[in-house]
């Protein structure tokens, strides 16, 4: 249990938190909700000696939608994300993953960006912004990049953020019209974090051909992570002839590329054979919205 | 240590405070207000939930500059001894609890929910205040008594 204090530090705007970040390197942190950030604190997992309180610089906790994307401020609450009108059709994934984070009360602290930051491998906004081809805005003292998400989580709570950088933007594209999309998360009580959480998405062209196809998963590797062997075999087929065989294959597509862990939550055995189910699943859950769709 | 002004129950406490200090520890310790329970400590069993700008939130996971600026109702901002919240009154007469640990932050998290959907089923009750555990097992009661909450708050016109 840590007992020792920390010199806590309120700046205004993104780049006057960069700036501290700079000063005080390693030994300072971002806090954001500080529903992860307290508790590894408290257990003296993390170095703090400077707080640097995001919360009270204004303009990073918003939803905008304009005619190519959505963009999600880095300190959204996740229950601001959960109730979202703009966050509809292939987007309300992100939604249903807000919604099933945590409790009611830390859904109302906790952060879109302070999830993603964390890196853990269980992360539930991770799985449906990898397969929204999300695009993160990076701020740094001296100027911002953008990084796409799946180039985001680099290993165990690594991201590609430098030290003295900020996550300041989650920006989604909107899918075009033909796109179907599914989150599904199995836990041991609804408000513990995931066993497996997994999101898909798929878009056709107008002849039911499949464009694109991307298949994300959460709690079954060092971080969360696309698993594109398992979407290449389905790309480029015709959905009116997608048959349990093919459905099958992509399954144990993904049971052999994850590698999964055994702990409280479950065994490694049980998640691979959940995400097979769980692929099943989620293709069955979008091919027959498509295929809906093509009928109509 | 560092000054904060924190806004509790409609009155303006200036305080001074060790930085970290957690703020179910400073509504509790320093401003006296013990319906703030500290169960887990972890976020996990939601006996410390407040309301802060009206929704449900753990004090016990946050720190209490965190809430600077906010506006925090904890138990003894809702109802009096003498003059109970309609909602109280429903847990009162429907024993929506065993030992009363949980109660408060259950009642806070019952406000905002009839605030925000007054026609709840049970199930939807059941989500909403999934964020809370009471070891006694109450739960069939508590359902109950946001039900009665609900049908009295109809009938006072939200008067309270
Ligand atoms: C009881 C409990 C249950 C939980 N259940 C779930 C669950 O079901 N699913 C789930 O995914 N998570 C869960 N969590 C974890 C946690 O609540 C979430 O990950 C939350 O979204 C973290 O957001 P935050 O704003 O509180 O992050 P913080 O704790 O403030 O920050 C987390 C990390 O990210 C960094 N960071 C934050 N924001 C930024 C930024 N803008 N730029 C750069 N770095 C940043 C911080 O420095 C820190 O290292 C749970 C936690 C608790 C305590």
């Amino acid at each position: 249990m840590n007992n020792t204090t920390f010199k806590y530090l309120r700046p205004i705007s993104p780049v006057k938190a960069c700036e501290l970040k700079d000063k005080y390197g390693e030994s300072s942190r971002f806090w954001a909700g500080g529903t992860d950030l307290l508790l590894q604190w408290k257990e003296d997992v993390v170095c703090l000696d400077y707080c640097i309180d995001l919360s009270f610089i204004p303009d990073l906790d918003y939803i905008r939608k304009d005619s190519d994307a959505v963009s999600i401020g880095a300190l959204t609450r996740v229950a601001s994300i959960e109730t979202s009108s703009e966050l509809n059709h292939s987007l309300s994934i992100i939604r249903e993953a807000a919604g099933e984070l945590a409790t009611p009360q830390i859904r109302n602290t906790a952060t879109i960006g302070g999830n993603i930051c964390r890196a853990a491998p269980s992360a539930d906004m991770a799985p449906p912004l990898l397969v929204l081809d999300a695009e993160m805005k990076f701020v740094s003292a001296s100027g911002e990049r953008w990084v796409a998400m799946d180039a985001f989580f680099l290993d165990l709570n690594q991201t590609a953020l430098e030290e003295n950088e900020l996550l300041a933007e989650i920006k989604v594209p909107i899918p075009p019209v033909e796109t179907a999309s599914c989150f599904l998360k199995i836990g041991r009580t609804v408000i513990d974090i995931a066993i497996v959480n997994m999101a898909a998405r798929m878009t056709m062209d107008d002849r039911g051909i499949l464009t694109d196809v991307r298949i994300a998963f959460g709690a079954v590797a060092p971080t969360p992570l696309r698993i594109k062997a398992a979407e290449e075999i389905l790309l480029g087929t015709d959905v009116s002839t997608i048959d349990d065989t093919l459905v099958g294959k992509v399954s144990n597509k993904v049971g052999d590329e994850i590698k999964p862990i055994t702990d409280v939550r479950g065994t490694a055995e049980y998640r691979r054979e959940i995400s097979r189910v769980l692929t099943k699943r989620a293709i069955e859950n979008i091919i027959q919205t498509l295929q809906g769709r093509l009928n109509s | 240590m560092i000054k904060l002004k924190l806004k509790v129950n409609g009155n303006i406490h200036e305080l001074e405070i060790e930085p970290h200090a957690i703020l179910a520890d400073v509504l509790k310790k320093e401003l006296g207000l013990i319906g703030v329970r500290v169960s887990c400590g972890e976020g996990e069993c939601g006996a410390c939930t407040i309301l802060m700008d009206g929704k449900p939130v753990l004090a016990c996971m946050m720190l209490a500059m965190q809430a600077e600026g906010k506006e925090l109702l904890t138990i003894e901002g809702l109802g009096t001894y003498e003059n109970l919240h309609p909602i109280q009154e429903a847990f009162v007469e429907e024993h929506g609890f065993q030992c009363g640990f949980c109660t408060p932050g259950i009642i806070l998290s019952t406000k905002k929910l009839l605030e925000t959907k007054p026609d709840s089923t049970p199930s939807e009750i059941a989500m909403s205040l999934s964020g809370h555990i009471c070891r006694c097992g109450a739960y069939p009661k508590i359902i109950k008594s946001v039900q009665k909450a609900a049908k009295k708050l109809e009938d006072n016109h939200g008067k309270k």
